[in-house]
């Protein structure tokens, strides 16, 4: 196992920090969006919202989530394909992006945590689309965190 | 010589994304066919010449794996090469998936220059 999983055992902070490594990293490399930690008072986007989610089976369970607003993964999924936004008009794209988002963070997080000798199973990830009084109500999770990406927050979830 | 190409991937986006790069990496292209899951690949490897299968592993329908293990059984994937593109990252998985014959395992997210060598260096082999 890598140095990561006592700590990750011991502290959720320490998990969410990895993860919020990652997500800049990836977020940097595929989508060229620049992503920093934000700790202070934050103002909520325009809604609507997109929640994905995937599970991961194993020597240890849980989920990690994403919220995004519609208008960034929007962006995202332009970025991701080096297209205008304004030729992008399908929702279903959008999440699609952003599940692969997650699925890319989910598969880079397990590998860093817990090395890559054990075994785990993905899920398909999901979607669901969410309004301001839900993003607000997962932000005051404990397992909830954000990140500002291309100065918008971005939430993160990650449930061990 | 152009070389036609199969992408398996449940995301529109991974395929999309998948194919720009073969796109761009410099390749011979020829077609380049796409399935959303192993089930409709093996349909398109039924009716269609393919010389190099790039598919994901988690999806509905019918994953990587499974269709990896039937063109093990069948003996196609001696004579069409796949390579897994997947973010499950776990050495042993990419361990039993070599053991029934496929040509290499690249980590989501992939660089375009590690696609193309590794694509040019299977493809040169099966020459």
């Amino acid at each position: 196992m890598s140095e990561w999983t006592e700590a990750l055992n011991e502290d959720d902070t320490v998990s969410l920090t990895v993860l919020e490594d990652i997500l800049s990293g990836v977020l940097q490399e595929q989508a060229f969006m620049f992503a920093e930690h934000f700790g202070g008072e934050l103002e909520i986007p325009a809604p609507p919202f997109i929640h994905a989610r995937i599970r991961f089976d194993g020597p240890f369970d849980g989920h990690l989530g994403l919220i995004f607003s519609h208008a960034l993964s929007m962006e995202l999924i332009a970025n991701m394909l080096g297209l205008d936004p304004d030729d992008i008009d399908s929702e279903e794209d959008a999440a699609d992006a952003l599940k692969e988002l997650l699925n890319i963070v989910c598969g880079q997080f397990l590998a860093t945590a817990f090395g890559n000798t054990l075994v785990f199973d993905l899920a398909i990830p999901s979607v669901a689309q969410i309004g301001s009084e839900e993003w607000s109500a997962q932000l005051a999770t404990e397992e909830t965190t954000a990140l500002l990406v291309e100065d918008e927050p971005v939430l993160f979830e990650l449930l061990l | 010589m152009s070389y036609n190409f199969l992408i398996v991937d449940d995301s529109k986006t991974a395929r999309m994304m998948l194919a720009k790069t073969l796109k761009i990496s410099g390749i011979d292209l020829g077609e380049v066919f796409l399935a959303e899951d192993g089930s409709q690949a093996l349909e398109i490897l039924k009716d269609n010449w393919i010389d190099l299968v790039m598919t994901d592993l988690h999806m509905p329908v019918m994953g990587g794996i499974e269709m990896v293990s039937t063109m093990a059984e069948n003996g196609l994937i001696n004579s069409v090469p796949v390579v897994v593109i997947s973010s499950d990252a776990s050495q042993t998985r990419m361990d039993d998936l070599r053991q029934q014959g496929i040509r290499d395992y690249l980590c989501k997210p992939v660089r375009p220059e590690r696609i193309k060598s590794v694509v040019e260096a299977i493809l040169e082999a099966e020459k």
